[in-house]
């Protein structure tokens, strides 16, 4: 070990570098390599691309400007001021950087590979998977909540804000969950309905000993837990909430083994239907005994298998051999032999999130008609409402309730059960939703959908006052995109993403206004769509839906940065670029 | 835009050098500003104009040094104000109207908040009111703090005599805006890169030197610098820590700071050499230091010679009083603490290692500290450090504390937290752990490597290019650590 004293100078940094011993040749070699492989990389992708027919992804940074000699041609369409303001808008050119980078199909061979070796050499995870014991597999965020700081410390709710407004990922952050609950609690109480809170113990909790060795002593209703949980919800309890801890209830069975998919950030069938019976008990106690004609519910046993959205966040080579299919069985439930739906009239309503969706969403990979509100109701023997959107349990699904379409939802309701990952607690935005008033009275379905207008009520808008009905075919310009979550960020695979579009000309159908609430495909399969490309400015021919009448799409996760709460949505089922 | 990233490497780089080497000389300096512009502005396009901002109010400030001393502007160079004469009121109000705006824009986007939440806590404390000021929640713009010293450094250097004024303001653009060191140092004095921009030399063997910095830094920072960052993530987080998680964390940051902020440095000098320019050193194996006096001869070099320039020796240096020599680097280092972030960490970091400077002198040489063996001095010097990082490291004063208390055994483990080993123990963690250790204090840092390049190790540093690639790609976007200054 040398021991200098003498400080190091510019003069001296010059003197070094000025003085590299190296061979010509060498230093030719060297450079030239260096040159070649960081050359050849885009070359070759360019090549792929252009092999298949694609344009290359690198020139769509040109987009907003063509799309712009594009429209200047038509009348109105436009200049130069508005691809401008796209291209230096904060956040295109990393969503441009992003797009570049995951259409790489070097990356894309590469990748998998690596972390493939990395995974079965070294037993590494990646920013998202933390790997425990005998092939078990969890999500960091969750393990983040268990051992993170207390999730209602003051200087560390200040710590999220200020990282939410640096890197510029939420300018309005809402890091604790207390005032969004407290918010709701009354919104709720104004209208005569009881809350309860449910929030769903993360998989580090109820398997910890399949996670670390240090976790081994805990078991049965002994379960670990974020610092700062008792505190949080004894003064939520304190305020008038109402909270189920699912863990501690009489039903919990002590010392059970397995509660959670091994490699699936959500819970067994076996388990959820526990949770259910344990809700559907709880929501017994606090609902008057109503009679009602109820159909008659009949569970069908079924086999259903899947890889686990943790062995797809990991990204390991499609045809690897370290994690087999994880098989489950699961219970159908079944309404008059069909498959169960949700009822908008009952007095129940489940608001959640994937550990709702997960046997119910067949995009989640475990079919459908099994989840968690279906066997809440299959256990009060009633039918239940629900609103469930994948990793938006913190503040999505009450912002669904804030829309236009959904304000009746909260009418003819005695109890909402507001069900959220308890991992959101450390990681999500908790944004106080106001949620106005609907029509005066619990209707039925047929005064609903009404074809004919009616007038605006007071608590209406004029798209809640007439809902849109049928298929509709326009031409208009994006006002405003959604920021969409880079792929692989989180367990979901797919995305819709929320765009405002002022209607130019209306080709076929009706509509009430000029703007119009869209959405559109983002993300399939971990690959983004153009949907998430949309910038303001571009015009679109659009075949729509109304979202109300597309069923398989609803529970997708979303993104949806707008704070729209007038326009009812509609689903674009075809979408063109016009240049 | 990150040096370490899919996008810069083969997309941004391959244009920066094809316009390099294609373009005529007299283009250049134009030419790698719009790319450093485009470079800056990358996260969020308006900071460029508060870049712009500070670059022409010091480009003005140069030029009026030269006017209100009655130099002639005419001609290609300015004059060098003389250094033996006195300075006129004009040029000492040019000179202020520098500083005070450099300061105020650094003050205002990095201060504001932290001074606005101080007022506002004391204000709480001492029961002065309920009218709080407010919090702005201003979004901090990456590398202010660099290029705004950087930009004060040529007003100063031209009001002393130390460099001519710049008559081009694009030259002078890119002296601030040059992408290889913009946003993390090293941090360059005008003086020793004025010349560089109106003229430098290209050659295989400077951009062969350049290549293998670029590729060791690149190595550095995503082999070894990234695994520590998730160990140093997973344990500043945790609620409670046994005391060997908490040392084996730490030692993860001080390792992670090191290998990144060295690879920043290394990156910046490899693409910096592959564009003509020839930067200073800022590492010199800071973990092999005997005391902090040596530490900080080794560790961000371009920072403490910059504070020892331009604050320590105005401050009048060690030519006082003994007393006040020790105020003098107190000083400094809490400002220098400061300077990295606005949080009162910074500032008891800051106060730590002016602490232990003071020290050092007080101590003087040849005592009985620096009888004890090398290795002895230089893990007591690793240790001092490393307690130093945990206010570095830790995001509030209470987290410090209880961290500092877990080094100690002092807190209580919560059971709980035990999941926590899931995080710092994997197999592939720990071997990591053990490269950084041995790269340390066994393996000759980068530029002594580079000095000397055989064909076997340039073959090395390009294997390692592509394994550092290959891994970038499996890891999600690491910005540099010094981002956040």
């Amino acid at each position: 070990m040398s021991h200098r004293i003498k400080s190091h100078t510019e003069e001296r940094s010059r003197e070094e570098l000025a003085s590299t011993q190296i061979s010509p040749r060498t230093a030719r070699t060297l450079s030239w390599c260096f040159v070649i492989i960081i050359f050849a990389v885009p070359l070759i992708e360019g090549g792929l691309e252009l092999r298949k027919g694609m344009r290359p992804t690198v020139l769509g940074f040109f987009d907003p400007l063509t799309k712009s000699v594009g429209s200047m041609a038509t009348p109105g369409g436009g200049g130069w001021k508005s691809p401008l303001k796209t291209i230096l808008s904060s956040g295109y050119l990393r969503k441009y950087e992003s797009s570049v980078e995951d259409h790489s199909v070097l990356r894309t061979r590469v990748q998998p590979a690596v972390q493939e070796w990395l995974h079965k050499r070294f037993g590494a995870g990646n920013n998202k998977i933390v790997v425990g014991k005998d092939g078990w597999l969890f999500y960091r965020s969750g393990v983040d909540y268990l051992v993170g700081p207390s999730v209602v410390d003051a200087s560390y709710l200040w710590v999220r804000s200020k990282q939410s407004i640096d890197k510029q990922t939420n300018l309005d952050p809402a890091p604790d969950p207390r005032p969004a609950m407290d918010e709701f609690r009354q919104e709720c109480a104004r209208r005569g309905i009881k809350l309860l809170l449910l929030p769903i113990p993360d998989k580090s909790m109820m398997q910890g000993r399949e996670l670390s060795p240090r976790l081994e002593g805990f078991s049965g209703r002994n379960v670990p837990n974020n610092r700062g949980y008792e505190r949080l919800m004894t003064e939520m309890r304190d305020s008038g909430v109402e909270v189920l801890e699912v863990w501690k209830t009489g039903s919990h069975q002590p010392n059970s083994s397995q509660r959670y998919l091994r490699r699936d950030t959500h819970w067994l069938p076996s388990y959820m239907e526990e949770v259910a019976r344990a809700t559907a008990q709880e929501i017994r106690k606090r609902l008057p005994d109503t009679a009602g004609d109820w159909p008659v519910m009949t569970l069908r046993r079924e086999r259903r298998s899947s890889f686990g959205d943790l062995v797809q966040l990991l990204r390991l080579t499609p045809e690897q051999q370290v994690y087999q299919e994880e098989a489950v069985d699961v219970d159908r439930v079944l309404v008059d032999g069909q498959d169960w739906q949700p009822d908008r009239q009952s007095e129940v309503l489940i608001l959640g999130d994937s550990f709702t969706n997960i046997y119910s969403q067949p995009s989640l990979g475990w079919g459908a008609s099994a989840g968690f509100a279906e066997h809440i109701s299959h256990a009060l023997g009633r039918p239940v409402d629900v609103i469930a959107l994948n990793g938006a349990g913190a503040s999505g699904t009450r912002r669904e309730l804030a829309r236009p379409e959904n304000r009746d939802r909260l009418l003819c309701k005695k109890i909402v059960v507001w069900q959220f990952a308890i991992r959101d607690l450390s990681a999500e935005n908790w944004s106080l939703v106001s949620i106005p008033s609907g029509p005066a009275a619990c209707q039925k379905p047929a005064a609903l959908e009404s074809r004919n207008e009616r007038p605006v009520q007071p608590g209406e808008t004029q798209a809640s006052a007439n809902p849109p009905v049928g298929p509709l075919t326009l031409i208009g310009k994006v006002v405003k995109t959604s920021k969409v979550p880079e792929p692989y960020s989180a367990p979901y695979s797919d995305c819709l993403t929320s765009v405002l579009i002022s209607v130019e000309t209306v080709k076929s159908g009706r509509l009430a206004g000029k703007d119009l609430l869209v959405l559109f495909w983002a993300m399939k399969d971990n690959k983004w769509l153009p949907g998430a490309t949309y910038a303001p400015g571009d015009r679109l021919q659009l075949e729509l839906l109304p979202f109300k009448e597309v069923s398989d799409v609803r529970g997708v996760q979303r993104a949806d940065d707008l704070d729209d709460f007038e326009h009812i949505p509609y689903f674009a089922i075809k979408e063109t670029l016009v240049r | 835009m990150v040096f370490s990233s899919h996008f810069f490497i083969f997309y941004f780089l391959p244009v920066v050098l094809l316009l390099n080497y294609s373009l005529p000389f007299r283009l250049l300096s134009l030419t790698l500003t719009l790319l450093s512009y485009a470079f800056y502005g990358w996260l969020n396009p308006a900071w460029v104009l508060l870049m712009l901002l500070s670059s022409y109010i010091d480009y003005f400030c140069g030029i009026g040094l030269v006017k209100f001393g009655g130099l002639p502007l005419g001609g290609a160079d300015l004059p060098l104000l003389p250094k033996d004469q006195p300075r006129n009121r004009w040029q000492k109000l040019t000179l202020a109207v520098s500083m005070v705006t450099n300061l105020s824009i650094i003050g205002f986007f990095k201060y504001y908040d932290f001074g606005a939440t101080t007022i506002n806590a004391l204000a709480r404390a001492f029961g002065w009111g309920s009218a709080e000021i407010g919090v702005l929640h201003i979004a901090l713009p990456i590398g202010i703090s660099f290029y705004t010293f950087q930009s004060m450094s040529y007003a100063i250097d031209v009001y002393r005599g130390e460099a001519r004024a710049m008559k081009n303001p694009i030259d002078f653009q890119l002296f601030v805006a040059l992408f290889p060191h913009q946003i993390a140092g090293p941090i360059i004095r005008y003086r020793t890169v004025a010349e560089q921009i109106r003229s430098r030399s290209f050659s295989y063997e400077k951009f062969a030197r350049g290549v293998s910095f670029f590729c060791l830094g690149m190595a550095k920072k995503i082999i070894l610098a990234n695994p520590m960052g998730d160990i140093t993530d997973a344990a500043f987080t945790a609620s409670s820590l046994s005391w060997f998680d908490a040392w084996y964390g730490l030692f993860a940051y001080a390792f992670q700071i090191y290998f990144d902020f060295s690879a920043y440095s290394d990156m910046a000098v490899g693409l910096g050499l592959m564009l003509g320019f020839c930067f200073m050193k800022n590492f010199d194996d800071p973990y092999r230091a005997v005391n902090i006096t040596d530490f900080w001869r080794r560790w961000h070099i371009s920072l403490s010679t910059w504070l020892r320039d331009y604050l320590y020796i105005p401050l009048g240096g060690n030519q006082g009083s003994k007393g006040r020599t020790y105020a003098n680097l107190m000083t400094v280092m809490l400002l220098g603490g400061l300077w990295h972030g606005a949080s009162w960490n910074f500032v008891v970091w800051g106060g730590i290692h002016g602490l232990m400077l003071s020290l050092d002198r007080i101590r003087g040489r040849d005592g009985f500290y620096d009888r004890l063996p090398t290795p002895l001095r230089v893990l007591i010097t690793f240790l001092v450090v490393n307690i130093s990082w945990v206010f570095f490291r830790a995001e509030t004063f209470g987290q410090t504390l209880e961290y500092l208390a877990s080094l100690f055994s002092l807190s209580n483990v919560e059971k709980s937290t035990g999941a926590v080993s899931a995080l710092l123990y994997t197999p592939y963690h720990v071997l990591m752990f053990v490269s950084c250790a041995v790269t340390v204090w066994f393996l000759p840092q980068v530029w002594d490597f580079t000095q000397r390049i055989t064909p076997s190790k340039a073959a090395a540093c390009l294997v390692l290019f592509m394994a550092s690639v290959a891994l970038l790609w499996t890891q999600s976007l690491n910005p540099f650590l010094y981002f956040q200054f």
